[in-house]
Parts: structure tokens; C-alpha cells; sequence
């Protein structure tokens, strides 16, 4: 196997001063290869954004890491010093988020943003600059490139400001690209394109994707490994495929069954829909004892309070943090 | 059939006119206009759920809103039952208001912070002097019951409450006037598929339970497939395409209604729409 890429390793983000931080995500370890799109799913306050932002040592204010590593390429991140800080985000790891228009600055021109980026971050003149931020916006399917280096970020829809994103997060070809909720803000048409751009740009660049989304048709899409995030810790891992036939943790499963499908609207109408998941979600700080999961889980049982959260391997590839393993066939066990 | 319509729309069209250049205001020309809502027409029954389906901009909240009139529409009529509710006027539009409610997609801007969750609902009861109102908390947690909620949110403020919990709230204060149309605009687009699914749920539930019609506006199709009996797709403020939500999303006969569908993300990965594209 290939010397993994990006290396997350028993990290732990809390909130607050003292002795006893909030914790918001709780020893989560990934792996990410070189031109691998690995998806981080979870529902809003799972601790996915934080996981991913810390990558780029972007924990907001008032959080902090508490423990764990960051592996870039066989350096720490959270030890990185200034400048080379800088360099890791200027060159080497590229971001891009929901909002691309708060991200992307209103007074200042589409070409200006662009060549500005390409002259401190690649040292290129400035008549070199303008080509290549023609060539940037092509790349990503703007139309007209040249005209569009005039427009300001107001005058460009949605998707189109988030290509331009994409546009400025790739210039440097960086070797991974962190992408948090995307294409949340954007039409199902317009998302589909965009989706299609990142699965373009992993092949052009062989670039690795960390995907972030609360939309697990979003992961299916574009993802060759995802993981699944409840209550700050990593539940399930595994190839995308497996995962969505053979979910292992209980949490996995209530995601899935909870998510809407075009194919419903065959369904008798006096039928009962799909239930969602009962209860609540742990609240940021709470302390339970063993599985986070637990009270909303029809499997539950007493030794529950025990389970450690840690991932066990189930099959080759596979990782679940229920060791109690309810779905468990015989079958999947020789597999 | 007809003697079931409870809301009947025809031919509604709103314009908003676009914010002139300088230039152009100085020299007179005429205001460009942007048609939001384009002579649409559609009815719905009693206890029905239609969709409204469309992309941004598509002009399916305008529409919502023009129904209930928060939104003027410049041409078209609106019937609610036998009574005409584009030109009734004071109370006589109060009361249609009162039978045709609305559920936003932000129940955190719905609701009023500083006030109990009880208050809320019972307010809302005692405007419109609904019987039962006069028992508070009678009222309030028969209502709360309605949503699946325990008495005791009664007291909480909105703050208190998650997102899922805060939209039944919004749910239940609509209800608490009796209303027999609902206009659910994008009412559950904001939340988690767990509690999403929750939610749709219990509108089903309230459909079964009073007999509410509902007019249920989300952009995805996947939510309108899950409790919609019927669904009209909207492109630039026309409904290009309208039928039964099975019919529809099994062999859709426009266009526009195709290319949603096929970019809906699946949440299969055998099916990657990448397939489509190779």
C-alpha cells in the first residue's frame, strides 16, 4: 500500500480554557492516499468541519486540538511554524467551502483574486499571471475566460463563483484539496457539474479530495473511501460501495435508511414513510458513558456502556466502532 | 372532483420589476421587468399533498407566497374554498389567512425569541379566537401532542430547542388556527436527514389525522418523492410539468423535469450519474 498522503491521528478538538474543554471530536484517525476522494459524512455537529479545517490548522477561534497528530506528506502540521505554514496552505493543500462568495473578495476583480494568488504563490510575472489565470478558469469550464477575469465575484452565479473557487484553490496544484459542503449552497444541476469538476481535477492533477458532507448522495457520487461521523467520533469506515450495501454500525444504517429517494415516489401513499432516527444527537460536551450512539440505537444493550469507540476491522477494508456488530452474517464474516 | 378543490389558482403572475442603471433612469426608459410567477394554474383537494419542484430562482417561494399574499400577485385569482382571497380586504383576508398557513424554511427567524413556546402557540389560538383557547394550557399541549412534542416545551424558549424541534413548534402554531391548507415552503430543507425524515413523516400523520391539504415546496426531489401525491415542476415561473408524483418521476415528459432527475445524486454509488456522462 502507498504511503498515505494525509494522516489524522487520534485527534481531539475541544472548546473552552481550562481542565475540561468541550470536546467536539474525539480521537479520530483517517488516512488519505495521493489521487484518493475520501468523503466525511455526518449530520450538523457531528464534528466533521472541525476534523477537516484542522488540516489546515483553520479550528475556529476558542477551539483548540488536545491531542493527536497531523500528517502531511511526513510532516507535523500542528507543529509547523509560521512560513511554512503559509507554504502548506498556499501550495500544498487547497480549500474550498459552502459559501464561495464570503470566501472570495467583493471589490477586488475575478483576474485581479486569481493573479494576484498565481504571483505570490508561483513568483509569476504579472503578462504570465493573466494567461494563467485564463487557462485556470478554462480548466474548471468557465466560458469566455477572458472577459470573465473583468467580472466581480456579484456578478457570477453560484456555481460559476464556486468554479472560480476551485479555480483558485487548484492554482497551485496542490496535492490535496479539502472541499467542505461545496455544493450545499448550489442547484442539483449545478451541483452535479461541480461534482463532475472534482472527479476532472483528481485526474488531471492526481490531486486527493477530503469531501466533506451532511449528503450522503453527494459521498456516493464522487468517493472511493468515506467515513461516517456521529457525536465527534469516527463510527464506520470503508470503500464507499461496501459501506452503502453492508453498513457494520447501527448509526450507518439509520443514515442510510433515512435519506429520501427518488424511488419512493412509487410507494402506495397510505403507506408509512421511513422513520429517521429517534432521539437527539449528543450535545457538544456531553459526556456519555461508552457508545455515543447508544440511546438512539435499536440494538443497544447493556455492555453497550463499555464500548470504547475505537474502530474494529470488519472484512479487509471495512472499520466500525460497534463491537457488538448486530448486522453481522455469517457470510460477511468468511468474506 | 371539483366539489373537493379546496384551493383553486389561476393563471397567478407576479412581475418584479429590476433595479434600473442611472442612465437608464435618466433617460426614461421603460423598467425592465422579471417575470417571477408566469400565468400558473393548478388545483389542489382536500387532504392532497402537491409538491412544488424547481431549481433556484424557478420562482416556486414567490408562487407560496403569492397564494397567501405576502407577495401582491399582479394578475391571476386565488380561491380558497368559495371565497376570493386576492380581493378580500381587513378581516374578511384575516380569517382567509387563518384557514391557509404557512411554514417557513427558517423557524428560527418564525418565531419570536423572547416568547415561551406555550405563549407562542396560544397567541396565535386566541387572535383568531379558536375554541379551546380559552384553557391554555389545555390548548397548548393538546397542540404540542399534535407534533409529537411533550407538554413540557411549553415553557421553553426557541433558543432551547433544536432545529427539528423548533420547525414542529412552527408546525403546531399553523395548526393551532385550524387551518385547512398548509404552505410548507422548503420546511424541512434545513435539517438533518434523521430529523428530516421525522418531519415528513408527521406531515403525512397530519394529513391522515385532519384532513390538511398541503402545499409542499422543496427543491429536492427526493423529499417530494417521499410524501407528495402529485408535484408540479416549475422553471422560470411556469409549472412546465405537473401529474402525479409516480407518473412523473417514472416517466417524466419534460425536459427540464429529466435533467433534475438525472442529476439528483443517488445515494447508490453503483449509480454515479458519472455513468451517464462517460
Amino acid at each position: 500500500m502507498t504511503e498515505p498522503l494525509l494522516t489524522i491521528d487520534a485527534l481531539s478538538i475541544g472548546f473552552g480554557a481550562g481542565d475540561e474543554p468541550l470536546r467536539a471530536v474525539r480521537h479520530v484517525g483517517l488516512d488519505i492516499a495521493p489521487g484518493e476522494i475520501v468523503g466525511l459524512v455526518g449530520e450538523s455537529g457531528s464534528g466533521k468541519s472541525l476534523t477537516c479545517r484542522s488540516v489546515m490548522r483553520l479550528v475556529p477561534a476558542g477551539g483548540r486540538v488536545l491531542e493527536g497528530q497531523v500528517r502531511f506528506d511526513g510532516r507535523d502540521v500542528l507543529a509547523l511554524g509560521d512560513g511554512d505554514l503559509r507554504s502548506l496552505r498556499a501550495k500544498e493543500i487547497g480549500m474550498i467551502f459552502q459559501d464561495p462568495f464570503s470566501s472570495l473578495n467583493p471589490v477586488y476583480r475575478i483576474g485581479d483574486q486569481l493573479m494576484e494568488t498565481l504571483r505570490v504563490n508561483r513568483g509569476m510575472g504579472k503578462a504570465q499571471a493573466r494567461e494563467e489565470a485564463v487557462a485556470l478558469l478554462e480548466r474548471v469550464g468557465i466560458p469566455e475566460p477572458r472577459r470573465r477575469l473583468l467580472a466581480y465575484p456579484h456578478e457570477l452565479s453560484g456555481g460559476m463563483r464556486q468554479r472560480v473557487m476551485i479555480a483558485l484553490a487548484t492554482a497551485s496544484e496542490p496535492r490535496l484539496l479539502i472541499a467542505d459542503e461545496p455544493t450545499t449552497a448550489l442547484d442539483v444541476t449545478t451541483q452535479a457539474q461541480i461534482l463532475e469538476l472534482l472527479l476532472e481535477m483528481r485526474e488531471r492533477l492526481g490531486m486527493a479530495i477530503l469531501l466533506v458532507s451532511h449528503d450522503f448522495g453527494v459521498i456516493a457520487q464522487v468517493c472511493d473511501r468515506v467515513a461516517v461521523m456521529y457525536g465527534g467520533h469516527i463510527v464506520e469506515t470503508g470503500p464507499v460501495e461496501t459501506l452503502y450495501r453492508d453498513p457494520q454500525h447501527p448509526y450507518t444504517r439509520a443514515l442510510l435508511e433515512s435519506v429520501p429517494e427518488l424511488e419512493a415516489a412509487a410507494r402506495d401513499r397510505s403507506e408509512v414513510p421511513r422513520a429517521g432516527i429517534p432521539g437527539r444527537p449528543p450535545e457538544l460536551g456531553e459526556e456519555l458513558p461508552g457508545c455515543v450512539f447508544a440511546p438512539r440505537c435499536p440494538y443497544a444493550r447493556p455492555e453497550c456502556e463499555a464500548v470504547s469507540m475505537a474502530l474494529v476491522p470488519v472484512g479487509t477494508a471495512q472499520a466500525s466502532a460497534c463491537p457488538i456488530q448486530p448486522f453481522r452474517t455469517t457470510e460477511a464474516v468468511t468474506a | 372532483m371539483s366539489g373537493d378543490v379546496v384551493l383553486d389558482v389561476a393563471g397567478v403572475t407576479k412581475d418584479f420589476g429590476l433595479r434600473q442603471t442611472l442612465t437608464e433612469r435618466m433617460t426614461r426608459q421603460e423598467k425592465a421587468v422579471h417575470r417571477a410567477v408566469d400565468d400558473v394554474s393548478f388545483s389542489l383537494r382536500r387532504g392532497e399533498i402537491l409538491g412544488l419542484a424547481g431549481g433556484s430562482g424557478s420562482g416556486k417561494t414567490t408562487l407560496a407566497r403569492c397564494l397567501i399574499r405576502l407577495v401582491e400577485p399582479d394578475a391571476g385569482a386565488v380561491r380558497l374554498g368559495d371565497a376570493d382571497m386576492l380581493a378580500a380586504r381587513g378581516g374578511e383576508l384575516r380569517e382567509l389567512r387563518r384557514r391557509m398557513q404557512m411554514v417557513f424554511q427558517d423557524p428560527y427567524a418564525s418565531l419570536n425569541p423572547r416568547m415561551s413556546v406555550g405563549d407562542a402557540l396560544l397567541e396565535a389560538g386566541r387572535v383568531h379566537q379558536r375554541p379551546g383557547a380559552e384553557d391554555g394550557d389545555a390548548f397548548v399541549s393538546a397542540l404540542l401532542e399534535r407534533v409529537h412534542l411533550s407538554a413540557s416545551f411549553a415553557a421553553r424558549k426557541p433558543r432551547e430547542l433544536s432545529g427539528g424541534q423548533r420547525q414542529r413548534v412552527a408546525i403546531a402554531r399553523a395548526l393551532a388556527v385550524d387551518p385547512e391548507v398548509l404552505i410548507a415552503d422548503e420546511a424541512v430543507s434545513a435539517l438533518d436527514v434523521s430529523v428530516q425524515a421525522q418531519l415528513l413523516r408527521l406531515f403525512v400523520d397530519l394529513r391522515a389525522e385532519l384532513g390538511v391539504a398541503i402545499v409542499f415546496v422543496a427543491h429536492q426531489l427526493a423529499v417530494i418523492a417521499e410524501v407528495c401525491d402529485r408535484v408540479a415542476v416549475m422553471q422560470t415561473g411556469r409549472i412546465v410539468e405537473l401529474g402525479e408524483t409516480a407518473a412523473v418521476f417514472q416517466a417524466p415528459q419534460h425536459e427540464y423535469t429529466r435533467a433534475l432527475l438525472a442529476a439528483h445524486p443517488q445515494p447508490d454509488p453503483a449509480r454515479r450519474m458519472r455513468a451517464v456522462a462517460a
